[in-house]
C-alpha cells in the first residue's frame, strides 16, 4: 500500500512537471454536473455507501460525496456515476 | 418506457442481496470484473442490494465467496429468465415444437383449392377433373407438376380455353378462361321458305332474302308460307323469254300478334310424410379427403326414411374452408299418407308454372302483352288454363322438300 501511494505521488508530480493531464497519469478525476450528478474516473473502489454519504477511494485520495438520496447509478472498474442531490464533495 | 428499460427487459436482470462484513468489496470486485450493475441500495452496513445483468450473473457467487459475503437472488426479470421457466415444461415444449413443425410442413400441403374465372363451366366439374389429375386437398404441393396438370385438365374440359394453377402455401389458385362459342353460321346454300309457326296476325314483315308471301295485317295459320324462298326474275322488256324463279334461302323477320293457350292440371290430394319418430344417426370425419365413418348404418330397418346430413367444416377466420369436416347423417323413418292440398296454393303454383312455360316458348324474340287464367275442379283434378296475347316472331325456316 505504501509503495502504491509513493507511486501515485510520483505520478502526480510527473504530471505537474510535464504538464500532462492528471487523469492521463492515472489520477482520480471528479466531475460534477449541476447538483444531481457526480462522475468519478480512475477510482479505486467504494469504501462506504449510504443515501447521505458515499465514500470512494481514489488511491491517495478519499473522496466523500455528501448529499441527499444519493445513489450509485453505475460503476465500472474505471468510472462510477453517483446521482441524487449532491451537497458537498470532500477530499481527504 | 425508456429505451434502457426495454433493453434491460430483453437482456434480463437479476436483483441480488449481498450480506457480509464488507459488502462494498463485492461491489468493487463486480466493477473490476466488468459486471454491469445498477439500482444499488444499502439497507444497512452489512447488506447490499443491487441489480446485475443476466449475462453477468454467472460467477458472482464466487465473488461473494471471495469477499465473505452471501449472495441471494431476490428477483429475476426480463426475457431470459421468463424463457427459462419453460425449460422443464415438456408438454409446452412438445406443443411448441409440433406447432412449428405444423407451420413448416403443413403449409407445403394443399388444403384449399380456389377456382376463379369460370361462369358457365361448374366449379365442381373443374375440381373433379383436377382431382383426376392429382390436385386435391391434402396433396403434397412440391410434388405436383402444375403445368402438366393444367394442360391435361384443359384437354379434358372442352369448354375451357386456358388454365393456370398457382400454388401459394396451402392454397391452390386455379385460374381459368372459358371458351367463347362459335357464332351460328347460316348455310345459305340450303334453300327453303319461312312459314308460320303459330296462328296470328302479321304486324310487321321484312323480307331480307326471298319474296313476301303475305302482307301486314294478314291472318296466318301454322304452316302458311310467310316468305317464299325464291326470287322472281323477269325477262328483259319485249323479250319472249319466260319468267324465271331463282331459289334462295328465305330470310327475314315476321312479327305478329298471337294468342296462346296453355293448360296444366294437378290432383287435389298428394302423398305426404308422417314421421314415425324412429331415428338413427351416424358420424363421419373427413380429413384431407379421406372419410372415416365412426358408426355404420347397416342395421336400418326402416322401410322409408329421410336422410338428413349436417356437415361442420373447419373454417379459418377469413372464411377459408379447410379440408377437415365432421358429418352427421340422421335417418328419420316415415310413413306415407294421402293429404289434401290447398287449392289456392296449388292454383298459384300452376299459374306460376304456366307463365314460366309461356316465357320459355316466347324465347328472346317474343313478349307477352296480356294474360288471364281460368281454373276448374273436376274429378279431384285442378285444371288451370292460361290465355295470353303475345307479340312474337311468327316465322320459322323450313328447308325445301320438307
Amino acid at each position: 500500500m505504501e509503495h502504491r501511494r509513493k507511486k501515485e505521488g510520483l505520478l502526480e508530480r510527473t504530471a505537474q512537471v510535464f504538464d500532462i493531464p492528471g487523469e492521463a497519469a492515472g489520477l482520480p478525476r471528479v466531475e460534477l454536473t449541476g447538483r444531481h450528478e457526480a462522475r468519478m474516473s480512475n477510482h479505486r473502489g467504494i469504501l462506504a455507501y449510504g443515501p447521505e454519504e458515499i465514500i470512494v477511494s481514489g488511491g491517495k485520495l478519499i473522496v466523500k460525496v455528501k448529499g441527499e438520496g444519493l445513489e450509485l447509478r453505475a460503476m465500472t472498474a474505471e468510472e462510477l456515476l453517483i446521482t441524487g442531490t449532491v451537497l458537498s464533495v470532500e477530499l481527504e | 418506457m425508456a429505451a434502457s428499460q426495454i433493453v434491460n427487459l430483453l437482456r434480463g436482470s437479476v436483483r441480488l442481496e449481498v450480506t457480509g462484513a464488507f459488502p462494498e468489496r463485492f461491489l468493487n470486485l463486480c466493477a473490476q470484473r466488468g459486471a454491469s450493475f445498477w439500482a444499488v441500495e444499502w439497507p444497512d452496513s452489512h447488506t447490499l442490494r443491487l441489480t446485475v445483468a443476466w449475462k453477468d450473473r454467472k460467477g458472482l457467487d464466487d465473488l461473494g465467496a471471495r469477499t465473505g459475503c452471501t449472495v441471494t437472488e431476490v428477483r429475476k426479470t426480463g426475457m431470459p429468465p421468463f424463457l427459462l421457466r419453460f425449460r422443464k415444461r415438456y408438454s409446452f415444449l412438445t406443443g411448441l415444437a409440433l406447432a412449428i413443425l405444423a407451420v413448416c410442413i403443413l403449409n407445403r400441403f394443399v388444403l384449399v383449392i380456389d377456382v376463379e374465372g369460370n361462369d358457365q363451366v361448374p366449379t365442381q366439374a373443374i375440381l373433379t377433373e383436377l382431382r383426376r389429375q392429382g390436385l386435391r386437398p391434402g396433396v403434397y404441393g412440391p410434388s405436383l407438376a402444375v403445368k402438366d396438370i393444367s394442360n391435361e385438365a384443359l384437354l379434358r374440359l372442352e369448354d375451357l380455353s386456358w388454365m393456370a394453377v398457382n400454388l401459394r402455401g396451402i392454397r391452390a389458385q386455379v385460374v381459368v378462361r372459358e371458351r367463347i362459342g362459335k357464332p351460328e353460321i347460316v348455310d345459305e346454300t340450303v334453300t327453303g321458305n319461312i312459314v308460320a309457326e303459330a296462328p296470328g296476325i302479321v304486324t310487321h314483315l321484312e323480307a331480307w332474302s326471298g319474296d313476301a308471301a303475305v302482307a301486314e295485317g294478314s291472318t296466318v295459320l301454322p304452316g302458311d308460307v310467310l316468305i317464299w324462298g325464291s326470287i322472281r326474275m323477269d325477262p328483259p322488256q319485249w323479250s319472249e323469254n319466260p319468267v324465271e324463279w331463282m331459289p334462295v334461302r328465305a330470310m327475314g323477320r315476321v312479327e305478329g300478334r298471337t294468342w296462346r293457350t296453355l293448360t296444366a292440371a294437378i290432383p287435389l290430394t298428394a302423398w305426404g310424410k308422417n314421421y314415425t319418430g324412429e331415428e338413427k344417426s351416424s358420424w363421419a370425419v373427413t380429413i384431407l379427403g379421406q372419410r372415416r365413418v365412426f358408426s355404420q348404418n347397416s342395421g336400418i330397418a326402416m322401410e322409408k326414411y329421410d336422410k338428413i346430413s349436417n356437415t361442420w367444416n373447419l373454417t379459418l377466420p377469413g372464411g377459408t374452408v379447410l379440408p377437415f369436416s365432421l358429418r352427421r347423417e340422421t335417418c328419420r323413418g316415415y310413413e306415407t299418407t294421402d293429404l289434401p292440398i290447398d287449392p289456392a296454393a296449388a292454383q298459384t303454383m300452376l299459374e306460376e308454372r304456366l307463365l314460366a312455360k309461356l316465357e320459355e316458348l316466347l324465347g328472346d324474340t317474343g313478349r307477352e302483352v296480356s294474360h288471364s287464367f281460368s281454373a276448374q275442379v273436376a274429378d279431384g283434378l285442378l285444371t288451370v288454363t292460361l290465355s295470353a296475347e303475345c307479340r312474337e316472331e311468327l316465322g320459322r325456316f323450313i328447308p325445301a322438300g320438307e
